[in-house]
Protein backbone atom coordinates (compact mmCIF):
# COMPACT_ATOMS: atom_id res chain seq x y z
CA UNK A 1 0.00 0.00 0.00
CA UNK A 2 1.25 3.45 -0.82
CA UNK A 3 1.45 5.76 2.11
CA UNK A 4 1.85 9.46 2.12
CA UNK A 5 5.09 10.63 3.64
CA UNK A 6 4.87 12.03 7.14
CA UNK A 7 4.80 15.79 7.09
CA UNK A 8 3.16 15.70 3.69
CA UNK A 9 -0.07 14.03 4.70
CA UNK A 10 -3.07 15.98 5.91
CA UNK A 11 -4.29 13.29 8.28
CA UNK A 12 -2.23 10.20 7.47
CA UNK A 13 -3.25 6.63 6.79
CA UNK A 14 -5.49 6.05 9.81
CA UNK A 15 -9.26 5.92 9.56
CA UNK A 16 -10.80 8.59 11.72
CA UNK A 17 -14.15 7.68 13.19
CA UNK A 18 -16.71 10.45 13.30
CA UNK A 19 -19.49 10.48 15.85
CA UNK A 20 -22.52 12.67 16.33
CA UNK A 21 -22.14 16.45 15.95
CA UNK A 22 -19.16 15.60 13.72
CA UNK A 23 -16.98 14.87 16.72
CA UNK A 24 -13.85 12.83 16.12
CA UNK A 25 -14.09 9.60 18.11
CA UNK A 26 -10.73 8.64 19.54
CA UNK A 27 -10.11 4.94 19.73
CA UNK A 28 -7.20 3.28 21.43
CA UNK A 29 -5.86 1.60 18.29
CA UNK A 30 -6.37 4.47 15.85
CA UNK A 31 -5.58 7.53 17.82
CA UNK A 32 -4.71 10.49 15.64
CA UNK A 33 -3.86 13.20 18.16
CA UNK A 34 -4.76 16.83 17.76
CA UNK A 35 -1.75 18.87 16.76
CA UNK A 36 -1.25 21.94 18.88
CA UNK A 37 0.98 24.63 17.49
CA UNK A 38 4.21 23.04 18.71
CA UNK A 39 3.33 19.62 17.32
CA UNK A 40 2.16 21.24 14.10
CA UNK A 41 5.43 23.05 13.57
CA UNK A 42 7.39 19.93 14.47
CA UNK A 43 5.49 17.92 11.86
CA UNK A 44 5.28 20.44 9.03
CA UNK A 45 7.84 23.14 9.80
CA UNK A 46 7.11 26.85 9.66
CA UNK A 47 5.77 28.68 6.63
CA UNK A 48 8.57 30.93 5.46
CA UNK A 49 7.78 34.49 6.39
CA UNK A 50 7.63 36.74 3.37
CA UNK A 51 6.83 33.86 1.06
CA UNK A 52 6.63 35.06 -2.54
CA UNK A 53 2.98 35.45 -3.63
CA UNK A 54 3.99 34.68 -7.23
CA UNK A 55 5.67 31.49 -6.14
CA UNK A 56 2.60 30.31 -4.21
CA UNK A 57 0.35 31.18 -7.14
CA UNK A 58 2.57 29.07 -9.42
CA UNK A 59 2.48 26.12 -7.02
CA UNK A 60 -1.32 26.31 -6.79
CA UNK A 61 -1.51 26.23 -10.58
CA UNK A 62 1.04 23.44 -10.87
CA UNK A 63 -0.98 21.06 -8.70
CA UNK A 64 -4.30 22.43 -10.09
CA UNK A 65 -5.65 23.01 -6.58
CA UNK A 66 -9.43 23.11 -6.65
CA UNK A 67 -12.11 23.87 -4.07
CA UNK A 68 -12.88 20.86 -1.91
CA UNK A 69 -16.26 22.05 -0.71
CA UNK A 70 -17.74 20.17 -3.65
CA UNK A 71 -17.58 22.44 -6.68
CA UNK A 72 -13.86 21.84 -7.44
CA UNK A 73 -13.43 25.33 -8.83
CA UNK A 74 -9.77 26.24 -9.47
CA UNK A 75 -8.33 28.25 -6.58
CA UNK A 76 -6.01 30.23 -8.87
CA UNK A 77 -8.98 31.41 -10.95
CA UNK A 78 -10.78 32.61 -7.80
CA UNK A 79 -7.72 34.55 -6.70
CA UNK A 80 -7.22 36.09 -10.10
CA UNK A 81 -10.84 37.29 -10.22
CA UNK A 82 -10.38 38.83 -6.78
CA UNK A 83 -7.12 40.52 -7.73
CA UNK A 84 -8.60 41.89 -10.94
CA UNK A 85 -11.75 43.20 -9.26
CA UNK A 86 -9.64 46.11 -8.03
CA UNK A 87 -11.54 46.67 -4.77
CA UNK A 88 -10.28 46.78 -1.21
CA UNK A 89 -11.53 45.66 2.19
CA UNK A 90 -11.63 41.95 1.44
CA UNK A 91 -12.94 39.36 3.86
CA UNK A 92 -11.68 35.80 3.57
CA UNK A 93 -14.16 33.23 4.82
CA UNK A 94 -13.02 29.83 6.03
CA UNK A 95 -16.13 27.82 5.24
CA UNK A 96 -16.26 25.21 7.97
CA UNK A 97 -20.03 24.79 8.03
CA UNK A 98 -19.87 21.43 6.26
CA UNK A 99 -23.60 21.41 5.54
CA UNK A 100 -23.39 18.01 3.78
CA UNK A 101 -24.85 15.84 6.52
CA UNK A 102 -22.67 12.82 5.76
CA UNK A 103 -19.44 14.79 5.52
CA UNK A 104 -17.01 14.96 8.41
CA UNK A 105 -13.65 15.65 6.78
CA UNK A 106 -13.59 19.37 7.52
CA UNK A 107 -14.53 18.74 11.14
CA UNK A 108 -11.74 16.15 11.35
CA UNK A 109 -9.21 18.61 9.93
CA UNK A 110 -10.23 21.36 12.33
CA UNK A 111 -10.20 19.04 15.31
CA UNK A 112 -6.87 17.39 14.48
CA UNK A 113 -4.94 19.82 12.21
CA UNK A 114 -6.37 23.25 13.05
CA UNK A 115 -3.08 25.06 12.45
CA UNK A 116 -2.68 23.71 8.95
CA UNK A 117 -6.09 25.18 8.08
CA UNK A 118 -5.30 28.48 9.79
CA UNK A 119 -1.94 28.69 7.97
CA UNK A 120 -3.81 28.22 4.71
CA UNK A 121 -6.31 30.90 5.68
CA UNK A 122 -3.52 33.40 6.41
CA UNK A 123 -1.85 32.60 3.09
CA UNK A 124 -5.08 32.97 1.09
CA UNK A 125 -5.86 36.20 2.92
CA UNK A 126 -2.48 37.62 1.98
CA UNK A 127 -2.91 36.52 -1.65
CA UNK A 128 -6.05 38.63 -2.08
CA UNK A 129 -5.11 41.34 0.43
CA UNK A 130 -7.90 40.45 2.88
CA UNK A 131 -7.72 42.28 6.18
CA UNK A 132 -10.42 40.21 7.80
CA UNK A 133 -10.71 36.45 8.25
CA UNK A 134 -14.02 34.91 9.29
CA UNK A 135 -14.37 31.25 10.24
CA UNK A 136 -17.92 30.18 9.48
CA UNK A 137 -19.30 27.09 11.18
CA UNK A 138 -22.39 25.47 12.63
CA UNK A 139 -23.09 26.27 16.27
CA UNK A 140 -23.65 22.58 17.02
CA UNK A 141 -20.10 21.63 16.02
CA UNK A 142 -18.86 21.95 19.59
CA UNK A 143 -15.71 19.83 19.34
CA UNK A 144 -14.62 21.74 16.24
CA UNK A 145 -15.35 25.05 17.91
CA UNK A 146 -13.31 24.11 20.94
CA UNK A 147 -10.33 23.02 18.87
CA UNK A 148 -10.49 26.22 16.85
CA UNK A 149 -10.65 28.44 19.93
CA UNK A 150 -7.62 26.70 21.43
CA UNK A 151 -5.76 26.99 18.14
CA UNK A 152 -6.45 30.71 17.88
CA UNK A 153 -5.21 31.17 21.45
CA UNK A 154 -2.06 29.14 20.71
CA UNK A 155 -1.11 31.31 17.75
CA UNK A 156 -2.10 34.73 19.08
CA UNK A 157 1.03 36.52 17.94
CA UNK A 158 2.00 38.15 14.66
CA UNK A 159 -1.44 38.67 13.19
CA UNK A 160 -2.71 42.21 12.93
CA UNK A 161 -6.28 41.08 13.38
CA UNK A 162 -7.22 37.69 14.79
CA UNK A 163 -9.66 35.58 12.78
CA UNK A 164 -13.26 35.84 13.98
CA UNK A 165 -15.42 32.80 14.59
CA UNK A 166 -19.00 33.24 13.41
CA UNK A 167 -21.52 30.47 14.02
CA UNK A 168 -24.78 29.67 12.28
CA UNK A 169 -27.59 27.23 13.00
CA UNK A 170 -26.87 23.88 11.39
CA UNK A 171 -28.52 23.78 7.98
CA UNK A 172 -27.73 22.23 4.62
CA UNK A 173 -27.75 25.60 2.88
CA UNK A 174 -25.70 27.47 5.49
CA UNK A 175 -22.54 26.42 3.67
CA UNK A 176 -23.69 27.48 0.21
CA UNK A 177 -21.26 30.22 -0.75
CA UNK A 178 -23.84 32.86 -1.70
CA UNK A 179 -25.51 32.21 1.67
CA UNK A 180 -22.17 32.64 3.43
CA UNK A 181 -21.55 35.92 1.61
CA UNK A 182 -25.04 37.14 2.42
CA UNK A 183 -24.47 36.36 6.11
CA UNK A 184 -21.08 38.12 6.15
CA UNK A 185 -22.92 41.14 4.70
CA UNK A 186 -25.23 41.05 7.71
CA UNK A 187 -28.16 39.25 6.09
CA UNK A 188 -29.70 35.84 6.73
CA UNK A 189 -27.58 32.77 5.87
CA UNK A 190 -29.69 31.91 2.82
CA UNK A 191 -28.65 31.59 -0.82
CA UNK A 192 -29.29 34.44 -3.17
CA UNK A 193 -29.24 34.86 -6.89
CA UNK A 194 -25.84 35.90 -8.16
CA UNK A 195 -26.68 38.12 -11.09
CA UNK A 196 -22.99 38.67 -11.79
CA UNK A 197 -21.08 35.39 -11.33
CA UNK A 198 -17.75 37.21 -11.63
CA UNK A 199 -18.59 39.27 -8.52
CA UNK A 200 -20.63 36.99 -6.26
CA UNK A 201 -20.22 39.44 -3.37
CA UNK A 202 -21.84 42.33 -5.29
CA UNK A 203 -24.01 44.52 -3.09
CA UNK A 204 -21.63 44.53 -0.12
CA UNK A 205 -17.94 44.42 0.74
CA UNK A 206 -15.95 41.83 -1.26
CA UNK A 207 -15.84 38.33 0.19
CA UNK A 208 -13.92 35.23 -0.89
CA UNK A 209 -15.01 31.85 0.44
CA UNK A 210 -12.66 28.88 0.73
CA UNK A 211 -13.43 25.43 2.07
CA UNK A 212 -11.47 24.08 5.07
CA UNK A 213 -9.77 21.24 3.20
CA UNK A 214 -8.76 23.57 0.38
CA UNK A 215 -6.99 25.78 2.91
CA UNK A 216 -5.32 22.84 4.67
CA UNK A 217 -3.92 21.77 1.30
CA UNK A 218 -2.69 25.30 0.73
CA UNK A 219 -0.97 25.25 4.13
CA UNK A 220 0.77 22.03 3.13
CA UNK A 221 1.66 23.19 -0.37
CA UNK A 222 3.33 26.32 1.02
CA UNK A 223 5.82 23.97 2.72
CA UNK A 224 6.37 21.29 0.12
CA UNK A 225 6.02 23.22 -3.13
CA UNK A 226 4.37 21.49 -6.06
CA UNK A 227 7.28 19.09 -6.69
CA UNK A 228 7.16 17.42 -3.30
CA UNK A 229 3.42 17.77 -2.85
CA UNK A 230 1.78 14.37 -2.54
CA UNK A 231 -1.75 14.56 -3.86
CA UNK A 232 -4.42 12.78 -1.87
CA UNK A 233 -8.16 13.00 -1.35
CA UNK A 234 -10.08 13.29 1.86
CA UNK A 235 -13.31 11.33 1.90
CA UNK A 236 -15.99 10.62 4.45
CA UNK A 237 -17.32 7.09 4.13
CA UNK A 238 -20.69 6.12 5.57
CA UNK A 239 -21.35 2.39 5.86
CA UNK A 240 -24.44 1.64 7.92
CA UNK A 241 -23.78 2.95 11.43
CA UNK A 242 -20.11 3.56 10.81
CA UNK A 243 -18.79 6.85 9.50
CA UNK A 244 -15.11 7.63 9.06
CA UNK A 245 -12.76 10.02 7.34
CA UNK A 246 -9.90 8.65 5.24
CA UNK A 247 -7.02 10.25 3.41
CA UNK A 248 -6.69 8.37 0.15
CA UNK A 249 -3.28 8.37 -1.56
CA UNK A 250 -3.23 9.21 -5.27
CA UNK A 251 -4.15 6.28 -7.47
CA UNK A 252 -5.89 4.21 -4.82
CA UNK A 253 -9.16 2.80 -6.18
CA UNK A 254 -12.50 2.63 -4.43
CA UNK A 255 -12.11 -1.11 -4.23
CA UNK A 256 -8.72 -0.83 -2.53
CA UNK A 257 -9.99 1.82 -0.13
CA UNK A 258 -13.04 -0.22 0.88
CA UNK A 259 -10.93 -3.31 1.36
CA UNK A 260 -8.37 -1.46 3.46
CA UNK A 261 -11.17 0.03 5.57
CA UNK A 262 -12.98 -3.32 5.83
CA UNK A 263 -16.17 -1.95 4.29
CA UNK A 264 -18.24 -4.80 2.83
CA UNK A 265 -18.70 -4.69 -0.95
CA UNK A 266 -21.72 -2.43 -1.55
CA UNK A 267 -24.34 -2.49 -4.34
CA UNK A 268 -23.75 1.13 -5.19
CA UNK A 269 -22.28 4.28 -3.66
CA UNK A 270 -23.85 7.70 -3.42
CA UNK A 271 -20.89 9.72 -4.63
CA UNK A 272 -20.33 13.39 -3.77
CA UNK A 273 -23.04 14.10 -1.24
CA UNK A 274 -26.82 14.18 -0.94
CA UNK A 275 -26.96 16.07 -4.22
CA UNK A 276 -24.49 13.68 -5.84
CA UNK A 277 -24.96 10.55 -7.94
CA UNK A 278 -25.55 6.88 -7.28
CA UNK A 279 -22.85 4.89 -9.01
CA UNK A 280 -22.98 1.11 -9.27
CA UNK A 281 -20.11 -0.70 -7.60
CA UNK A 282 -19.10 -2.47 -10.82
CA UNK A 283 -18.38 0.91 -12.39
CA UNK A 284 -16.86 2.53 -9.32
CA UNK A 285 -14.69 -0.26 -7.91
CA UNK A 286 -11.74 0.20 -10.25
CA UNK A 287 -11.84 3.99 -10.51
CA UNK A 288 -9.33 6.03 -8.53
CA UNK A 289 -10.64 8.08 -5.60
CA UNK A 290 -9.40 11.30 -7.12
CA UNK A 291 -11.32 14.40 -8.30
CA UNK A 292 -9.39 14.65 -11.57
CA UNK A 293 -9.67 10.95 -12.44
CA UNK A 294 -13.37 10.95 -11.60
CA UNK A 295 -13.95 14.01 -13.73
CA UNK A 296 -12.40 12.18 -16.67
CA UNK A 297 -14.80 9.32 -16.02
CA UNK A 298 -17.70 11.78 -16.10
CA UNK A 299 -18.20 11.62 -12.33
CA UNK A 300 -17.62 14.03 -9.47
CA UNK A 301 -16.14 13.45 -6.04
CA UNK A 302 -18.14 16.48 -4.87
CA UNK A 303 -17.53 17.07 -1.18
CA UNK A 304 -15.81 13.68 -0.86
CA UNK A 305 -18.89 11.97 0.55
CA UNK A 306 -19.22 8.23 -0.09
CA UNK A 307 -22.40 6.58 1.16
CA UNK A 308 -22.28 2.82 0.71
CA UNK A 309 -25.54 1.11 -0.14
CA UNK A 310 -25.42 -2.29 1.55
CA UNK A 311 -26.08 -5.51 -0.35
CA UNK A 312 -29.59 -5.85 1.06
CA UNK A 313 -30.61 -2.19 1.26
CA UNK A 314 -33.16 -0.72 -1.12
CA UNK A 315 -31.63 2.11 -3.14
CA UNK A 316 -35.05 3.54 -3.95
CA UNK A 317 -35.97 3.85 -0.30
CA UNK A 318 -32.66 5.51 0.45
CA UNK A 319 -33.21 7.86 -2.48
CA UNK A 320 -36.69 8.78 -1.30
CA UNK A 321 -35.47 9.53 2.25
CA UNK A 322 -32.62 11.71 1.04
CA UNK A 323 -34.82 13.52 -1.48
CA UNK A 324 -37.35 14.17 1.26
CA UNK A 325 -34.63 15.53 3.53
CA UNK A 326 -33.34 17.82 0.79
CA UNK A 327 -36.80 19.21 0.03
CA UNK A 328 -37.18 19.90 3.76
CA UNK A 329 -33.91 21.83 3.72
CA UNK A 330 -35.11 24.13 0.95
CA UNK A 331 -35.09 27.74 2.04
CA UNK A 332 -38.42 28.09 0.25
CA UNK A 333 -37.25 31.22 -1.51
CA UNK A 334 -37.79 30.09 -5.11
CA UNK A 335 -41.20 28.92 -6.33
CA UNK A 336 -40.14 25.86 -8.36
CA UNK A 337 -38.13 24.48 -5.43
CA UNK A 338 -40.75 25.38 -2.84
CA UNK A 339 -43.73 23.92 -4.69
CA UNK A 340 -42.25 21.66 -7.35
CA UNK A 341 -39.65 19.74 -5.37
CA UNK A 342 -42.18 18.36 -2.81
CA UNK A 343 -44.24 17.01 -5.72
CA UNK A 344 -41.15 15.35 -7.17
CA UNK A 345 -40.35 13.88 -3.76
CA UNK A 346 -43.91 12.57 -3.35
CA UNK A 347 -43.59 10.70 -6.65
CA UNK A 348 -40.22 9.25 -5.65
CA UNK A 349 -41.76 8.10 -2.36
CA UNK A 350 -44.55 6.36 -4.28
CA UNK A 351 -41.92 4.63 -6.35
CA UNK A 352 -40.03 3.51 -3.26
CA UNK A 353 -43.23 2.48 -1.53
CA UNK A 354 -44.27 0.24 -4.45
CA UNK A 355 -47.30 2.41 -5.14
CA UNK A 356 -46.21 3.89 -8.48
CA UNK A 357 -47.22 2.95 -12.00
CA UNK A 358 -45.91 4.01 -15.39
CA UNK A 359 -48.00 7.19 -15.27
CA UNK A 360 -46.32 8.25 -12.03
CA UNK A 361 -42.94 7.62 -13.57
CA UNK A 362 -43.86 9.80 -16.56
CA UNK A 363 -45.15 12.53 -14.27
CA UNK A 364 -41.94 12.32 -12.26
CA UNK A 365 -39.86 13.04 -15.38
CA UNK A 366 -42.16 15.93 -16.35
CA UNK A 367 -41.99 17.56 -12.91
CA UNK A 368 -38.24 17.14 -12.73
CA UNK A 369 -37.85 18.92 -16.07
CA UNK A 370 -39.96 21.78 -14.68
CA UNK A 371 -37.86 22.23 -11.53
CA UNK A 372 -34.45 21.77 -13.15
CA UNK A 373 -32.16 24.82 -13.14
CA UNK A 374 -34.76 27.19 -11.76
CA UNK A 375 -33.52 27.82 -8.24
CA UNK A 376 -31.09 30.46 -7.00
CA UNK A 377 -28.86 27.76 -5.52
CA UNK A 378 -28.08 24.20 -6.51
CA UNK A 379 -30.24 22.45 -3.92
CA UNK A 380 -33.06 21.51 -6.32
CA UNK A 381 -30.64 20.60 -9.11
CA UNK A 382 -28.66 18.41 -6.71
CA UNK A 383 -31.82 16.63 -5.56
CA UNK A 384 -32.77 16.01 -9.20
CA UNK A 385 -29.28 14.77 -10.06
CA UNK A 386 -29.45 12.29 -7.20
CA UNK A 387 -32.97 11.13 -8.16
CA UNK A 388 -32.11 10.78 -11.85
CA UNK A 389 -29.04 8.72 -11.03
CA UNK A 390 -31.25 6.46 -8.89
CA UNK A 391 -33.68 5.99 -11.78
CA UNK A 392 -30.73 4.88 -13.94
CA UNK A 393 -28.91 2.82 -11.36
CA UNK A 394 -31.92 1.09 -9.84
CA UNK A 395 -33.92 0.60 -13.05
CA UNK A 396 -34.37 -3.12 -12.36
CA UNK A 397 -35.61 -2.39 -8.83
CA UNK A 398 -38.10 0.13 -10.21
CA UNK A 399 -39.56 -2.61 -12.34
CA UNK A 400 -39.83 -4.97 -9.37
CA UNK A 401 -41.37 -2.26 -7.24
CA UNK A 402 -44.03 -1.72 -9.85
CA UNK A 403 -45.15 -5.29 -9.26
CA UNK A 404 -45.10 -4.72 -5.53
CA UNK A 405 -41.81 -6.48 -4.90
CA UNK A 406 -38.45 -5.45 -3.55
CA UNK A 407 -35.88 -8.11 -4.27
CA UNK A 408 -33.17 -6.48 -2.20
CA UNK A 409 -35.22 -6.65 0.94
CA UNK A 410 -36.60 -10.12 0.20
CA UNK A 411 -33.07 -11.47 -0.21
CA UNK A 412 -31.93 -9.80 2.98
CA UNK A 413 -34.61 -11.50 5.00
CA UNK B 1 -26.19 56.41 -34.94
CA UNK B 2 -26.03 54.49 -31.66
CA UNK B 3 -27.43 57.27 -29.53
CA UNK B 4 -30.32 57.98 -31.85
CA UNK B 5 -31.90 54.59 -31.50
CA UNK B 6 -34.90 54.20 -29.17
CA UNK B 7 -34.06 52.30 -25.99
CA UNK B 8 -36.36 49.38 -26.80
CA UNK B 9 -34.68 48.72 -30.09
CA UNK B 10 -31.00 48.64 -29.21
CA UNK B 11 -28.29 47.17 -31.43
CA UNK B 12 -29.31 44.12 -33.47
CA UNK B 13 -25.84 42.64 -33.41
CA UNK B 14 -25.91 42.41 -29.62
CA UNK B 15 -27.36 39.42 -27.87
CA UNK B 16 -30.28 39.98 -25.55
CA UNK B 17 -31.14 37.40 -22.95
CA UNK B 18 -33.68 37.40 -20.17
CA UNK B 19 -32.63 36.47 -16.62
CA UNK B 20 -34.71 35.87 -13.54
CA UNK B 21 -33.92 36.27 -9.88
CA UNK B 22 -35.99 33.35 -8.56
CA UNK B 23 -35.61 34.59 -4.98
CA UNK B 24 -37.21 37.94 -5.83
CA UNK B 25 -39.93 36.36 -8.00
CA UNK B 26 -43.22 35.85 -6.14
CA UNK B 27 -45.11 34.26 -8.99
CA UNK B 28 -47.37 37.26 -9.51
CA UNK B 29 -47.47 36.32 -13.18
CA UNK B 30 -47.49 39.80 -14.71
CA UNK B 31 -44.64 38.85 -17.04
CA UNK B 32 -46.68 36.10 -18.65
CA UNK B 33 -49.24 38.75 -19.65
CA UNK B 34 -46.69 41.30 -20.81
CA UNK B 35 -44.61 38.80 -22.78
CA UNK B 36 -47.20 36.12 -23.53
CA UNK B 37 -45.32 34.68 -26.48
CA UNK B 38 -42.06 34.01 -24.69
CA UNK B 39 -42.88 33.55 -20.99
CA UNK B 40 -45.32 30.96 -19.73
CA UNK B 41 -46.20 29.97 -16.19
CA UNK B 42 -45.41 26.57 -14.69
CA UNK B 43 -48.10 24.56 -12.83
CA UNK B 44 -47.25 26.47 -9.65
CA UNK B 45 -47.62 29.90 -11.26
CA UNK B 46 -43.94 30.77 -11.67
CA UNK B 47 -42.56 32.02 -14.97
CA UNK B 48 -40.46 29.83 -17.24
CA UNK B 49 -37.96 32.11 -18.93
CA UNK B 50 -36.55 31.42 -22.41
CA UNK B 51 -32.86 30.59 -22.39
CA UNK B 52 -32.30 31.68 -26.00
CA UNK B 53 -31.19 35.00 -27.46
CA UNK B 54 -34.17 37.26 -28.06
CA UNK B 55 -34.75 39.28 -31.19
CA UNK B 56 -37.39 41.53 -32.71
CA UNK B 57 -40.84 41.39 -31.15
CA UNK B 58 -39.70 38.78 -28.60
CA UNK B 59 -37.07 41.17 -27.42
CA UNK B 60 -39.56 44.03 -27.11
CA UNK B 61 -41.86 41.74 -25.15
CA UNK B 62 -38.98 40.88 -22.83
CA UNK B 63 -38.32 44.57 -22.23
CA UNK B 64 -42.00 45.07 -21.31
CA UNK B 65 -41.86 42.13 -18.90
CA UNK B 66 -38.64 43.42 -17.34
CA UNK B 67 -40.14 46.86 -16.77
CA UNK B 68 -43.50 45.58 -15.64
CA UNK B 69 -42.33 43.07 -13.03
CA UNK B 70 -43.65 44.32 -9.68
CA UNK B 71 -40.85 42.48 -7.86
CA UNK B 72 -38.11 43.68 -10.21
CA UNK B 73 -37.13 40.03 -10.67
CA UNK B 74 -36.38 40.16 -14.39
CA UNK B 75 -33.34 41.52 -16.11
CA UNK B 76 -32.54 41.71 -19.79
CA UNK B 77 -28.82 41.38 -20.38
CA UNK B 78 -27.34 42.77 -23.55
CA UNK B 79 -23.94 41.59 -24.67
Amino acid sequence: MTEITRGRALLGSDFIDIGSSSQVVHKLDTRVPRQDRTAHEAAFGVVTAGLEPNWLDQQVRAIALTGRGGAHFPVATKWRAAQQADVGGWTLVVNASEGEPASGKDAALLQLRPHLVLDGAELAASMIGADRVVIWLADEARATLQSLRSALAERRSGLTRAPEIVTTPERYLAGESSAVIRAVHGGPPLPRTTMNPAQPWAGGPPVLVHNVETLARLGLLARTGSRSFEPSSLVTVTDGDRRFVAEVPAGETFSELFERAKVPVPQAVLLGGYGGEWVGWSELALLAVDPHALKEAGRSLGAGVLIALGRFDCGLEMTASIAHWLADQSAGQCGPCRFGLPEVVELVSRLAGRRAGQRDLDRLHEKMALVDGRGACRLPDGALRMIRSALREFAAEINDHRYGRCLQQEQGR
Amino acid sequence: MRGSRPADNLGRAEKARLHIDPVACDGIGMCAHLAAGIIHLDPWGYPVIPSTDLEGSDRRAAVRAERGCPRRALRLSIE
